[in-house]
């Protein structure tokens, strides 16, 4: 099988396969026709041969009674040449009863009969008594009458006339022309055969092209298929198997042509629908940035604009303070004091807008430089420390800077522990405050942890967003803007790091602050919310998820 | 046919005669039994003949035994049949054979055989299908007066007894018998090319003897018709076959005349007249002739009409 497997492996075409295993087939069967009929029609031919022999001794036989009965030779030359000259017969020889040769013609035999051996004397008539390769030897007894004339049953004669054996012929045939016969015969079947296969293989070529030629141009067209080509249909042609085969492949590819349609029709309509929306979205997005735009452009032209006359306030408010003072009129001075607490207040807000709409407006940078980490927490709790005050809060302060500066932008870190140290004892009343910050190799970590009102999961989601805070009734009950923790948030990505919150209503907050070091100038990760460009690109949208 | 049965007529009434003015107490005519082969063409219409030349000297109804090749049977049945039989005529070798076997002690005749004296039982006789020679003699003697000498090959076994005859029957016809005694065919063979070597051109005669030993038809036949042809010798035998293929002429039994003659011989040894010792066996007298017309014309020998006509069979045959 394995050899089989290996001649006519499985994948190889039906055309070859059927050609090969007929081919192979005719070929044995032509062969094994030739041999055998050659074989048959041999042994006819040797039979014959035999049967020539046999006669051939007998005839000689007959002819040779006169020569044995005189001991003359001359008597049998003429009978003897008349056998030699019958095809194939080589040698003639004629022996006495006492086994002496009275003529012997064609030369020297391969084999002479031994005339008293027992055997001969009880054959009666001519009988293949030896072969060689290359002779048969035909030995034939000579009665003194011919056996044809001895009546079985004379019923004038008292005895049988006595036929006396009185000699031997032995008549040798040479085999070559039976070989000769033999290869001829061979020769000729196996030609007549070959001849009749060949015509068989061409024949059945024809049959296979007409079976294997549909199903290549079948293969054809299914190939095609392969490359995305509609509308292919087959010929529905050749044998029934095959016109089978086409029908159901065109029935197939019609469903699939219908299909595609149907596909095609609803890519459009989606393609349709997808280019509306995205016409729509870019309407939207291009009517958003430009809104952005415009509120960042306007925030920094307001603040600035809030600002040169708030200056002046305060200024002023200051100058006429200073006067009241020495002019001694306390009264006045306490008012004027809230008056200027109350432009500083509006000032920073204004300030917060500012910064918030530099960061929206990637006009934002660090500048760094190297920072005592805790001369700034000292620096930023002396700030705070009125607030915790006021709250009846207890303030707990860990520093640990691994004992050497670290390069950072001081105003933009002084910013973010002051917003966050700001939230935790405006939000917590007589309760704790702890900052705890660190520095290792890999980065630098503030967190605010307070034991405050705490947030829900709901407001821990927004209170990143600007003008967020946890609800609406905190503004009213503890100030402020609601952009704390949102610049905080943009502060952090600027430096590439994050905040988070981990908050619990009722017990308390915790804001961690991670800054991967070094900071680097480029680092930025950019804005927040959608950062204006004062190129004209289109904006890009990066967004900084404050939970990383 | 008329002048046939006149004469057979004739006949009956001489033997009735005879038989009766030499009777001596016999009061009957003797019963006889018919022995004879029952077999196929040619035979049969030989053995018909021969019996119908039997029938025809008795007045009684003979009985007649077929024989088959199952010789057991013959011989029971021949048993059977032959107790009250006075007479066996027994035809051909079945009829020897069992007229042999039978326990008979009564006169057999042997017919439609090629017999020697020693063939014979004491209470049997016969006639033997071998021609006398006087008549093979008279018969060359008129065909071919200028013959001198017979040369005749035999096999003492069997035709020693014939050979007597034939010296003194040649000496009463003018020529000179010359024989050799041959017991095989080879040397037969030897003998015939000696003597045609030695024959001169219708001087010599060449009788072929009918013992199998002698001559055969086959090889021998040949050689002497061709050689006789070339050195024009007379040639002759008892063989119509032989004519035919050459031989100047033949003789051969008239089957009906043997016929008469076994029965005669029969109603002799039923009337116990006691033959010589040399007479039981009796060379054939009955003869037909054929004689080969060419053969004849080529040897210069010119026969009348009547003398053709004295010939059953003439060879070639229009």
């Amino acid at each position: 099988m394995d050899i089989f497997e290996r001649l006519l492996p499985p994948e190889i075409s039906i055309r070859r396969q059927l050609s090969f295993t007929v081919t192979v087939g005719v070929i044995c069967m032509a062969l094994a026709a030739s041999l055998t009929t050659a074989w048959l029609e041999s042994r006819s031919v040797r039979e014959n041969l035999t049967n020539q022999g046999l006669k051939t001794a007998e005839t000689f036989s007959a002819q040779s009674i006169l020569a044995l009965l005189f001991s003359s030779k001359e008597n049998a030359a003429d009978a003897a040449n008349a056998a030699l000259s019958f095809p194939n017969v080589i040698h003639v020889a004629i022996y006495s009863i006492d086994d002496e040769t009275l003529l012997k013609e064609g030369g020297e035999p391969e084999w002479r009969p031994n005339l008293l051996r027992d055997e001969f004397s009880e054959r009666n008539g001519a009988w293949l008594a030896h072969e060689t390769s290359n002779t048969l030897n035909f030995v034939a007894p000579v009665y003194s009458r011919l056996q044809t004339e001895i009546v079985d049953e004379s019923p004038f004669q008292l005895e049988a006339p006595v036929s006396e054996r009185i000699g031997y012929v032995h008549v040798v045939m040479g085999k070559a022309a039976l070989r000769e016969a033999q290869t001829g015969i061979f020769v000729n079947n196996v030609g007549v055969s070959l001849f009749f296969a060949v015509l068989l293989l061409f024949m059945l070529r024809i049959i296979v092209n007409r079976i294997t030629t549909p199903l290549q141009e079948l293969s054809d067209l299914m190939k095609k298929t392969e490359t995305g080509q509609g509308m292919v249909r087959a010929a529905v042609t050749g044998p029934d198997e095959v016109r089978r085969m086409a029908g159901v492949f065109n029935t197939m590819m019609a469903s699939l042509d219908e299909r595609d349609r149907q596909l095609r029709e609803q890519n459009d309509t989606l393609e349709a629908r997808v280019s509306q929306r995205t016409r729509e979205l870019v309407e939207a997005r291009d009517q958003a940035v430009a809104a952005s735009r415009h509120k960042s452009e306007f925030l920094a032209n307001m603040s600035h604009e809030l600002r040169t006359p708030l200056n002046a306030i305060i200024g002023y408010t200051e100058m006429v303070i200073e006067e009241m003072e020495v002019d001694g009129k306390e009264e006045v001075i306490s008012d004027l004091t809230r008056v200027r607490n109350a432009a500083n207040n509006l000032l920073r807000m204004i300030n917060d807008i500012l910064d918030l709409a530099k960061i929206e407006a990637g006009k934002m940078e660090l500048w760094l430089e190297p920072v005592d980490l805790g001369e700034l927490i000292d620096e930023v709790v002396d700030t705070a420390r009125i607030l915790i005050k006021k709250n009846d809060n207890q303030l707990d302060v860990i520093v640990d800077d691994g004992g050497q500066a670290v390069m950072m932008d001081v105003s933009k870190l002084r910013q973010i522990i002051t917003n966050l140290l700001s939230n935790a004892a405006k939000f917590t009343k007589a309760g704790r405050v702890t900052i705890d910050a660190k520095r290792n190799d890999t980065g630098l970590f503030v967190s605010v942890n307070d034991t405050g009102v705490g947030m829900t999961p709901e407001q821990q989601a927004y209170i990143f967003e600007e003008f967020r805070q946890a609800d609406m009734s905190t503004t009213r009950e503890y100030g402020g803007t609601g952009l704390g923790l949102s610049i905080t948030r943009s502060l952090c990505a600027l430096m590439g790091g994050t905040v988070t919150v981990d908050s619990t209503q009722g017990v308390g907050s915790k804001f961690t602050v991670k800054i991967p070091l070094p900071v680097s100038k480029g680092q930025s990760s950019l804005s927040t919310q959608v950062a204006l460009h004062e190129s004209e690109d289109p904006p890009k949208q990066n967004r900084l998820d404050a939970q990383n | 046919m008329a002048r046939r049965a006149a004469w057979t007529r004739l006949l009956r009434l001489l033997i009735f005669v005879s038989i009766l003015s030499y009777a001596h107490g016999v009061s009957a005519a003797p019963r006889v039994a018919v022995l004879y082969p029952d077999m196929p063409e040619p035979y049969r219409g030989i053995f018909s003949a021969i019996i119908d030349g039997i029938a025809d000297e008795f007045s009684d109804p003979l009985t007649l035994i077929p024989l088959s090749n199952d010789q057991k049977t013959n011989n029971a049945m021949s048993q059977l049949v032959l107790k009250d039989v006075d007479v066996i005529i027994a035809l051909g070798r079945r009829g020897l054979v069992t007229a042999d076997g039978v326990a008979f002690e009564k006169p057999v005749v042997v017919g439609a055989l090629l017999l020697t004296p020693q063939d014979l039982k004491p209470h049997m006789s016969g006639v033997t299908l071998a021609v006398a020679p006087e008549v093979y003699f008279s018969q060359l003697k008129k065909l071919a007066p200028q013959v001198k000498r017979v040369h005749v090959v035999y096999n003492p076994t069997i035709s020693a007894w014939v050979i007597d005859f034939a010296k003194a029957s040649a000496r009463l016809a003018g020529v000179e018998l010359l024989s050799y005694q041959s017991k095989n065919i080879k040397d037969s063979a030897l003998l015939y090319r000696d003597i045609l070597r030695v024959s001169k051109p219708m001087e010599d005669a060449i009788w072929l003897m009918p013992d199998a030993s002698s001559v055969d038809d086959s090889v021998i036949l040949p050689l002497i018709l061709k050689e006789a042809w070339n050195r024009n010798l007379v040639v002759f035998s008892g063989n119509p076959a032989h004519a035919k293929r050459g031989a100047l002429f033949s003789l051969y039994p008239d089957n009906v005349l043997m016929g008469k003659a076994l029965a005669r011989l029969a109603l002799q040894r039923s009337n116990a007249q006691v033959e010589p010792d040399r007479d039981r066996l009796r060379p054939l007298r009955d003869v037909q002739a054929a004689i080969n017309l060419r053969t004849a014309d080529h040897l210069g020998l010119r026969l009348s009409s009547e003398q053709q006509r004295e010939y059953t069979l003439k060879f070639p045959m229009p």
